[in-house]
C-alpha cells in the first residue's frame, strides 16, 4: 500500500545575494572593471569576494578563518578593535581572539557550527553573540558568511547591533 | 643567484613597487639586499615563493607566513643532513639554499641557525655538534677561499678570543670573516693569546680597526694583546663582537650586533666615517687600562 501523499513546510531557498568584492584589510570596495587581487586602495589587504549581505563595509572590522578556524586576515578596524596585529595572529586559531558570550548560553561548540555552516552555505548568513577572548562585559553580533577565493569565511563583527 | 630589480620584482607579483615596499615594512617581507649604488635586489627564490603563496592566500600575512615556511624547508634538511651525519647532504642543502638567497644570507638564514638548533639539541659537547660545527666552519672557510681579492684599502685586525674551540661563537666569527672578505675588506685574525711576533705582523698588515671577537678569553690578556697591537699599529678604532659589553664604558670601545651581517655593515659604516674624519682616539683610561694589566701580569 503506498503511502498516502502530504505536503511538507520546507525552508525558503536563500535568495542568492549579489556578490561584491571588498578588501580583507581596509574594506575597500574596487570598482567592477578592477580585477587586482592586492588591494590598491591600502596595498596591505587582498581583494576577496562575499555575498553584499556579509562582505564587511568600509572599516567595519572583519577576520577570516579558513575551515579549520585558523585566522588568515584581520582587518585594520579589527586589529584596533581587539588590540591585535594582523601578523603576529595569523595562522592562531580563532577561539584565540573570539569566544562565545556567555550570557548568551552557547557554547564554543555552537560559534564553531555557525563558521561551518556559513562555510557551507553560499549567501546564507549565520549570526552568533562573541566577546573577546579573556574579557567580560564586551560583547559582538558577529554575523558569518563564505567569502574567497579560496574558499573561507568572513566573520563581520557588528557592535552596534548588540 | 637570480636577483630581480624592485620593478621586476613588482611586475612578477603583479604590483606596484610602493605596494613592494609597503610589504617590506609591514611584514619585512621580501628583504631585499642593497646593490653599492642602495637600490634593493630581490632574490628571485623569495619573490616566486611568495607569488606562489599569494595564488592560495587569504591575507598579505598569511602569504609572506606560507612563503617563508617554504624557505624554511632548507634549514631544516641541513639540520637533517647534519643530524644523519652526511657530508654530501648537508653540501646540497646548502646549495639549494645559496639557489634562492646570497651567500650572506645563506649563511645566516641557514647556516648559522641551523648549528644555533643542533646546539640546543645535543649540546656543544656532544658529537653530533662537533661534526656539525666541523662541516660548518670547513663550509665558510671553503666560502671565503672562492671571494675574490680584496678590492678596499682597508684593513681589520681580528683579535680571535674564542679560545680555539670550535663552538657558536667562533662558527659567527668565521661568517663575519666571510662577510667582509666578500666586501672587499682586508682582515687579518690573530689570537689574542699570542703576542710574540705582533709588532712585526702589523707593520705589514696596517690595519685600520681592530675587532676583538669572542668571549672566552679574560680581560687581562685581551687588554695585554690589545696594549701591544696599539703600540705597533698605533691608535685605531676597537669593536667588541660576541664580547660582553661590561668594559665598553672604560674602554671606549663599540660593541657590535650579535648578528654577523649585522656587525659586517657596522664595521663598514665605521671605517667608511673614520676615512672621511679622522680616526677617533681611544680614550686615556683605556690606555692606562691596559698598561695596568700588563704591569700587574709582568709583577706576577
Amino acid at each position: 500500500m503506498s503511502p498516502r501523499p502530504v505536503l511538507r513546510v520546507v525552508p525558503t531557498p536563500h535568495e542568492a545575494a549579489p556578490e561584491v568584492r571588498f578588501c580583507g584589510y581596509c574594506g575597500h570596495r574596487p570598482a567592477p572593471e578592477e580585477d587586482h587581487r592586492i588591494c590598491t586602495s591600502c596595498d596591505l589587504g587582498m581583494v576577496l569576494s562575499a555575498a553584499a549581505t556579509v562582505a564587511p563595509r568600509h572599516d567595519q572590522p572583519s577576520l577570516i578563518v579558513d575551515q579549520a578556524l585558523g585566522i588568515c586576515a584581520v582587518s585594520r578596524a579589527a586589529e584596533a578593535l581587539l588590540g591585535v596585529d594582523e601578523p603576529d595572529i595569523v595562522g592562531r586559531s580563532l577561539a584565540e581572539l573570539l569566544v562565545p558570550a556567555q550570557a548568551e548560553g552557547v557554547s564554543l561548540d555552537t560559534l564553531v557550527g555557525g563558521v561551518l555552516a556559513a562555510a557551507g552555505a553560499a549567501g546564507g548568513v549565520e549570526r552568533a553573540v562573541v566577546r573577546p577572548a579573556g574579557e567580560w562585559g564586551i560583547r559582538y553580533v558577529v554575523r558569518m558568511g563564505a567569502c574567497g577565493p579560496p574558499r573561507a569565511v568572513v566573520l563581520v563583527l557588528d557592535d552596534d547591533e548588540v | 643567484m637570480r636577483t630581480l630589480k624592485t620593478s621586476e620584482a613588482a611586475q612578477m607579483l603583479n604590483v606596484s613597487p610602493n605596494t613592494l615596499r609597503a610589504w617590506e615594512r609591514r611584514f619585512g617581507y621580501p628583504k631585499p639586499a642593497r646593490t653599492a649604488g642602495q637600490h634593493r635586489m630581490y632574490t628571485f627564490g623569495e619573490v616566486a615563493a611568495l607569488r606562489d603563496a599569494l595564488k592560495e592566500g587569504l591575507s598579505i600575512s598569511s602569504a609572506v607566513s606560507r612563503a617563508q615556511e617554504s624557505l624554511q624547508a632548507d634549514t631544516q634538511m641541513l639540520t637533517g643532513a647534519l643530524n644523519a651525519y652526511e657530508l654530501t647532504r648537508a653540501d646540497a642543502a646548502m646549495a639549494a639554499a645559496l639557489a634562492l638567497r646570497t651567500v650572506d644570507r645563506a649563511v645566516e638564514e641557514v647556516l648559522l641557525p641551523s648549528l644555533v638548533e643542533l646546539a640546543g639539541q645535543h649540546g656543544e659537547d656532544s658529537a653530533p655538534w662537533s661534526f656539525s660545527a666541523q662541516w660548518a666552519q670547513d663550509w665558510l672557510r671553503r666560502a671565503q677561499r672562492m671571494t675574490p681579492p680584496p678590492t678596499r684599502r682597508m684593513g681589520i685586525l681580528i683579535g680571535d678570543a674564542t679560545g680555539g674551540r670550535i663552538d657558536l661563537q667562533d662558527l659567527h666569527l668565521r661568517a663575519l670573516e666571510l662577510f667582509l672578505a666578500r666586501a672587499g675588506a682586508r682582515i687579518i685574525t690573530l689570537p689574542v693569546s699570542g703576542v710574540a711576533g705582533l709588532g712585526e705582523a702589523l707593520a705589514a698588515f696596517r690595519p685600520d680597526l681592530v675587532v676583538v671577537a669572542g668571549g672566552s678569553e679574560s680581560d687581562e690578556l685581551v687588554a695585554r694583546w690589545a696594549y701591544r697591537a696599539r703600540v705597533s699599529a698605533g691608535t685605531l678604532p676597537v669593536t667588541l663582537f660576541h664580547r660582553s659589553t661590561s668594559r665598553v664604558r672604560t674602554t671606549g670601545s663599540q660593541a657590535l650586533s650579535i648578528s654577523p651581517s649585522a656587525a659586517h655593515r657596522e664595521i663598514l659604516a665605521l671605517l667608511d666615517s673614520a676615512a672621511r674624519t679622522e680616526a677617533p682616539s681611544l680614550s686615556t683610561v683605556d690606555l692606562y687600562a691596559a698598561r695596568e694589566a700588563l704591569q700587574e701580569r709582568n709583577a706576577s
